[in-house]
């Protein structure tokens, strides 16, 4: 005999005993694993999705604005030997009866559909889109039916420059609808990581770019995994060429080479490498100006260039030189040493046509000669450049042609956009510069070929520079699945109710089993055993258990996963949306489930065995005596000043009603803590007093039953105590779910007080807010309709509704000023009266800029905080750095980060217009202003959202969550309550002998379900109202926010479930105890 | 044996109370006692005179409120649990009125359980558990679990495994108590066979059968120990 086979032997002898123990470490083991198990199973659905949607690419080229020989995929193919695709992406938007359908339109051909994951090769038939299932979902089309097309013009120029026409923008087209692309062959293809299934169309690749006037063209090349990052890189530098880059290299007449570009300004890294070559050369910026002025003479519509010559100085920077023709001089009637002004428009976003003046002094007068390199100064602007008179101009400029004399048309006619004057280059960068670039051309002199300038350029330039980089869109999907929201450690929390009321079930068995055990304990102690060797014997008993009892535990956390998947696909589809959910086990996280189950048991049942062993002998022996234990000094004044300072302190914090936000939330659950606690303290004092309530008293049945209570002060005050603490934490953490709001129209609501909600597929060009731009939308709205517009750079999703860690999140411009007073800040640095000022703000450093987010984007999407800085690259390279310096409050924005409209012309100067939209106006305008923005907006393929639908969008996520975690965490308490029942049981079974004498007595089995029922509906009552006290205290926040009303109907289920439940548990075991054999137990006694 | 001029237990002032609301209910007042090697002492009393608390004390089970508790002439009464443990296990035997074996262990397990602490070698404490279970007469019967066996037969059982570290001193705790007068017979003939062979033996009892078969015999009253 031995220690370890006296435990096998007690294992064996008090099974069923050790079974329920073991029951309860099953239960908690089950919840564990199924947590694990889920995050496994949403982490490999995330997995998957990458490899569905970008199937065999590793490397991408992405970018919009630049269109490059598709054949370039082959060369690349051809040098480095890895499978190579070209790709003409789009914006576009799909015209059916539903509405506006935005998609992903591709043009692709064979070599698309050989990087699926099926690898099969595909020919689409010119004039038929072929679109995946989403798209035909979202659309209502079938095949062989016939849908519009409408698509943003490529075009290098930006929509932002006014001599560009906004009227040609888009092109529309009518396309039959043929298969749908299944997942296994890039139906679900995407370079954005997010588990949103994206609407897609596929088109045959060369067909589209004919439509487009792009033939041959391509601006998204993909390489397969197995590629070399720096071959594909210097295999795309060796094969792109100017032409690629939209770079016009030309011969002049008098042998300089001319170098434009097709975006008619020059990129700022461009001229960088220009100054690098060691050729000569000169910058030049020519300008359109809308009018000359000298006294009371005026020439209309005319060019002056800026050149960077030395014979062209500056002069007074105040009013710097001017050296004009002799045709303006005539005029003008101008003398050298006169004065002269300019007026043109500068550019600014939306195209808002702003008009400057600059006076200058003549410094010069030269002869006009017609000289085909001087027009070539002039940029070529479509609509302007090869028209034959002034008035065919077709521009995006607003022209009066009734301005244009006779004269100007002849001029036109002779010399066409031959500059009328000339600047210092460094003047004309400064009134003319803008974030497209600072120079229109560029003239090379030597001996030099446009062959060797390109090269030398190119060879300057890096991929970065020319935005031709390749980016690992694989290894950033992966990344991004990785460190996705982990599920697991949600459901662990969500379910951390349920595995404590198992743990403690747990421990409430081990210590009846214990009790039960104590004669044994006491005899072994008596045999001279030494408390280590009894704690030995007790720990192998106790580990074997929680090994068996975790073993036993992993089938039923197989099946529990399985039942919270699919709850997660159902009614709890809020949190993943229309996510494909995979089922994943994997042996290491099985391994850990045991692991942590067992610790967690053992660590319970150890706690439980030490305050056991703690007791002598002697008195463990003796814990069949209860009044023994009642006899304990126990310091009572102690205990009600504590809790009356904790109630105090609670009621003091209610009034001063501190914080606001999150914070403020923070402060009130503390409270609501303190103010439980201190409840629970003056339960505990009342349940000792009780019987010096009854000194000197002949109670009745009911009041017999209360003084019942202090019979075992501990195990009663532990059933309020497990009662209150469910209903405190479930009650204050589920009433935080966000309704629909009470007041939409509050300008700090999640809303902002705007009524809509305009998202485009293409984007608007104009300002809304004037009257050019609802003219040129046809809009007919009130006056008091404004709009504030958003520009949008292409990103990931950030908001809960995309589980992916987000490492490049959409980004928002916005003038900060269009937004002071709306909305409301969770947190912000500093104490500034309007946190939307701070976007506006130097931070020190070019690279630094302010940035706002929802809170809940910044803690969740992004895993930041406040403060915390967002590494960004953005066009051609840059790396940017993004300070996060305030976090909305549940705000439409749930999903993008905001900057300043300047910041973002900085960061991404070459997007245009602006695809996001708020529209401020009074209810009874909606409608009307409704649809005459689906009207006038068909170009760009609107959808047209109430603002305060949408932010319930965002709600459902963090409702569905907390919406589990009250399932759960009703779950748990009732699996307490059952706890419970059993500890109740115990404690009849315990008395059954004074029931029995009771009985013996006369009392009827009716008086003692009636004493028994009061015993325990008072401590159910005190339970219930201790928690409701805690929970009253921090729900206040909720309560008083705008963002609506708690579930009510919810947690009205939850508390009719748990009273039932308590009331059930309370008869039931009082009626088996009156149920008892009296004689029985009188002889036992 | 040891030489019966020897004392093996002496108790001078020892006193126990328990504490209550009220102040603390004394139980034990002031007892002194002396029990030399080879006797067979009595302490009789009326039920909740403090017999099984004074038999506690004795056992190292429990610590007196003051007084000196000395076993073989060194003082054991607030030894930590350590060394009392030891001490139970070599030199202090305990049977109880209900005799405590453990149901799931046979009558030989039961019998061996002290000899774990005690490191005994396992086949020197196997020939030992036999012979005494051979000597109270249970031969046959030493792989019978107490669910099999008579109340006297258990009880006897117990006397076995308190003297299976062949201790100094025998401690029992009303060890008639459950017994029908034939088992009860039985049993203080075998306890008196253990005495011949030189046992010391300390037995609290309120059997007038039991306690006349002790040497000297003492009564405990209102905290008390008076020799009768």
């Amino acid at each position: 005999m031995n220690v370890l086979k006296l435990a096998l032997r007690n294992l064996r002898y008090y099974l069923p005993h050790n079974l329920t123990t073991a029951a309860g470490i099953m239960a908690a083991t089950a919840v564990i694993g199924g947590a694990l198990i889920i995050g496994d199973s949403v982490r490999a659905s995330l997995f998957k999705l990458v490899s569905d949607r970008l199937g065999k690419v590793e490397y991408a080229v992405i970018q919009q604005e630049n269109y490059f020989r598709s054949a370039i995929a082959g060369e690349i193919a051809a040098k480095t030997g890895a499978d190579c695709a070209a790709v003409l992406q789009v914006e576009a938007f799909l015209a059916s009866e539903h509405g506006a359908v935005k998609a992903n339109l591709y043009g692709v051909s064979r070599d698309f559909f050989r990087l699926s994951p099926a690898g099969d090769e595909y020919s689409l038939p010119p004039d038929t889109v072929w679109l995946n299932r989403t798209a035909m979902q979202a659309a209502g089309l079938k095949t062989g039916e016939t849908a519009l097309l409408r698509v943003l013009k490529p075009d290098r120029m930006p929509a932002d420059i006014p001599m560009t026409s906004i009227d040609q923008a888009t092109a529309a087209m009518r396309v039959m609808c043929g298969e749908v692309v299944p997942n296994s062959h890039f139906g679900d293809f995407s370079m954005v990581n997010s588990q949103t299934l994206p609407v897609n169309l596929f088109v045959d690749r060369e067909w589209l770019a004919a439509k487009l006037g792009i033939p041959g063209k391509a601006n998204w090349l993909l390489a397969a995994k197995g590629s070399n990052p720096a071959a594909l890189t210097a295999a795309l530098k060796k094969s792109i060429t100017a032409d690629d880059l939209g770079w016009k290299l030309s011969v002049l007449q008098d042998k300089e080479i001319s170098l434009k570009c097709d975006r008619v300004f020059i990129p700022p890294q461009i001229v960088s490498a220009i100054d690098k070559l060691k050729i000569d050369h000169r910058l030049i910026m020519t300008g359109f100006v809308n009018r000359i002025e000298s006294g009371k003479f005026s020439t209309p519509y005319s060019f002056v260039c800026g050149m960077q010559d030395k014979n062209y100085p500056e002069g007074d920077e105040n009013c710097p030189n001017i050296w004009v023709s002799g045709w303006l001089a005539n005029d003008l009637s101008l003398r050298v040493g006169g004065k002269l002004k300019i007026t043109y428009y500068v550019i600014t976003p939306l195209r808002t046509l702003v008009e400057k003046s600059t006076e200058f002094k003549v410094a010069g007068i030269y002869t006009l000669k017609d000289d085909p390199s001087n027009r070539e100064l002039m940029p070529d602007y479509p609509g302007m450049t090869d028209s034959e008179s002034c008035r065919d101009w077709n521009t995006g400029l607003p022209v009066d042609t009734g301005r244009i004399r006779p004269r100007d048309e002849a001029y036109w006619e002779s010399y066409r956009g031959t500059p009328k004057a000339f600047i210092s280059y460094k003047t004309a960068a400064r009134i003319w510069g803008n974030r497209f670039g600072e120079a229109t051309a560029c003239r090379f002199t030597g001996k030099t070929t446009p062959q060797t300038i390109s090269e030398k350029l190119l060879a300057q330039l890096s991929a970065q520079d020319l935005n031709l980089q390749w980016t690992p869109v694989l290894q950033d999907g992966l990344d991004g699945s990785r460190n996705a929201v982990d599920f697991g450690q949600l459901f662990m929390g969500l379910s951390f109710f349920v595995v404590a009321a198992a743990l403690l079930l747990t421990g409430v068995l081990a210590g009846f089993n214990l009790e039960r055990r104590a004669n044994d304990i006491m005899t072994l102690t008596a045999l001279g055993w030494e408390r280590r060797r009894i704690i030995k014997l007790l720990f192998i008993e106790h580990g074997a258990v929680a090994a068996a009892g975790a073993v036993c535990g992993i089938p039923l956390a197989v099946l529990y996963a399985k039942g919270l998947l699919w709850g997660i696909a159902s009614v709890w589809s809020g949190t993943v949306g229309r996510t494909r959910l995979v089922f994943e086990v994997n042996s290491a996280t099985l391994l850990l489930t045991f692991a942590v189950s067992c610790a967690l048991s053992l660590l319970v049942l150890l706690i439980v065995q030490s305050k056991f062993l703690k007791k002598r002998p002697v008195e463990t022996a003796m814990r069949q005596i209860p009044a023994f234990q009642s006899n304990r000094p126990w310091h009572k004044d102690t205990w009600l000043r504590t809790a009356c300072v904790m109630l105090l302190a609670a009621v003091v914090i209610i009034l001063l009603n501190p914080g606001h936000g999150e914070a403020r939330a923070g402060i009130f659950f503390g409270c609501g803590s303190l103010l439980l606690t201190g409840a629970l303290l003056l339960c505990m004092v009342f349940v000792r007093r009780l019987p010096a309530l009854f000194k000197n008293r002949r109670p009745g049945l009911i009041l017999c039953g209360l003084r019942n209570c202090s019979r075992r002060p501990g195990r009663s005050l532990a059933a309020i105590a497990l009662l209150s603490s469910g209903i405190f934490l479930i009650t204050a953490v589920s009433v935080n779910r966000q309704g629909v709001l009470q007041d939409p129209a509050r300008r700090d609501s999640g809303t902002g007080g705007f009524a809509l909600y305009i998202e485009t597929a293409l984007p608007v060009l104009a300002d809304l807010n004037t009257a050019e731009g609802r003219l040129h939308y046809h809009l007919d709205l009130p006056e008091n309709v404004r709009f504030v517009q958003f520009s949008a750079a292409p990103g990931s999703e950030a908001s809960c509704l995309n589980l992916n860690r987000v490492s490049r999140p959409r980004i928002l411009g916005v003038i900060p000023e269009e937004l002071a007073s709306r909305f409301s800040f969770a947190g912000v640095i500093g104490k500034p009266s309007s946190p939307w000022d701070f976007l506006n703000r130097e931070t020190g450093s070019a690279e630094i800029i302010p940035a706002i987010a929802d809170m809940a984007v910044i803690n969740w999407s992004l895993g930041k905080k406040i403060g915390d800085i967002i590494d960004y690259e953005g066009e051609n390279g840059r790396h940017w750095k993004l300070l996060l310096i305030g976090g909305l409050e549940n705000s439409l924005f749930q999903g993008s980060v905001l900057i300043s409209r300047q910041n973002f012309m900085q960061m991404f100067p070459d997007i245009s217009g602006s695809k996001i939209m708020l529209a401020d106006a009074r209810p009874g305008d909606l409608k009307p202003l409704i649809s005459s923005l689906a009207k006038g907006l068909t170009v760009t393929g609107p959808q047209i959202e109430n603002s305060e639908l949408r932010l319930a969008r965002y709600n459902v996520v963090q409702n569905t969550y907390l919406t589990i975690f009250l399932a759960l965490g009703g779950l748990g308490l009732i699996i307490g309550s059952a706890g419970l029942g059993i500890l109740l049981l115990r404690n009849m079974l315990e008395r059954l002998p004074e029931f029995a004498w009771m009985r013996a007595a006369g009392f009827s089995r009716r008086d003692l379900i009636t004493m028994l029922l009061a015993e325990h509906l008072f401590i159910f009552i005190c339970g219930v109202c201790c928690g409701i006290a805690g929970a009253a205290a921090a729900i206040l926040p909720a309560l008083t926010s705008p963002a609506g009303s708690p579930p009510w109907s919810g947690l009205a289920i939850f508390f009719t479930c748990l009273l039932l439940t308590a009331v059930a548990v309370t008869v039931l075991t009082a009626r088996y105890a009156s149920r008892l054999n009296i004689i029985a137990s009188l002889r036992n006694e | 044996m040891n030489d019966s001029n020897n004392l093996l237990l002496e108790l001078s002032e020892v006193a126990r109370s328990y504490p209550e609301p009220a102040g603390r209910i004394p139980v034990l007042t002031g007892i002194d006692l002396s029990v030399k090697s080879g006797e067979w002492v009595a302490v009789t009393g009326p039920s909740g005179s403090g017999k099984t608390t004074l038999l506690n004390l004795i056992a190292l089970l429990d610590t007196p409120d003051c007084g000196s508790i000395k076993l073989n002439g060194r003082e054991v009464a607030r030894l930590p649990e350590d060394r009392a443990a030891e001490l139970r296990s070599r030199q202090i035997g305990m049977v109880f009125q209900l005799h405590h074996l453990l149901p799931q262990c046979s009558a030989l397990e039961n019998v061996l359980l002290p000899t774990i602490p005690a490191k005994i070698d396992g086949q020197t404490a196997l020939e030992r558990a036999r012979s005494l279970l051979c000597r109270i007469g249970l031969e046959s019967r030493m792989n019978h679990f107490p669910g099999q066996l008579s109340g006297g037969e258990c009880q006897r059982v117990a006397v076995a495994r308190a003297l299976i570290n062949s201790p100094s001193l025998l401690l029992a705790d009303e060890p008639t108590g459950a017994l029908d007068l034939h088992a009860t017979d039985a049993l203080l003939e075998l306890l008196a066979g253990f005495h011949r062979d030189g046992m010391t033996i300390l037995m609290v009892t309120h059997s007038e059968r039991a306690a006349a078969a002790a040497q000297r015999r003492y009564v405990l009253g209102s905290g008390k120990l008076v020799k009768a």
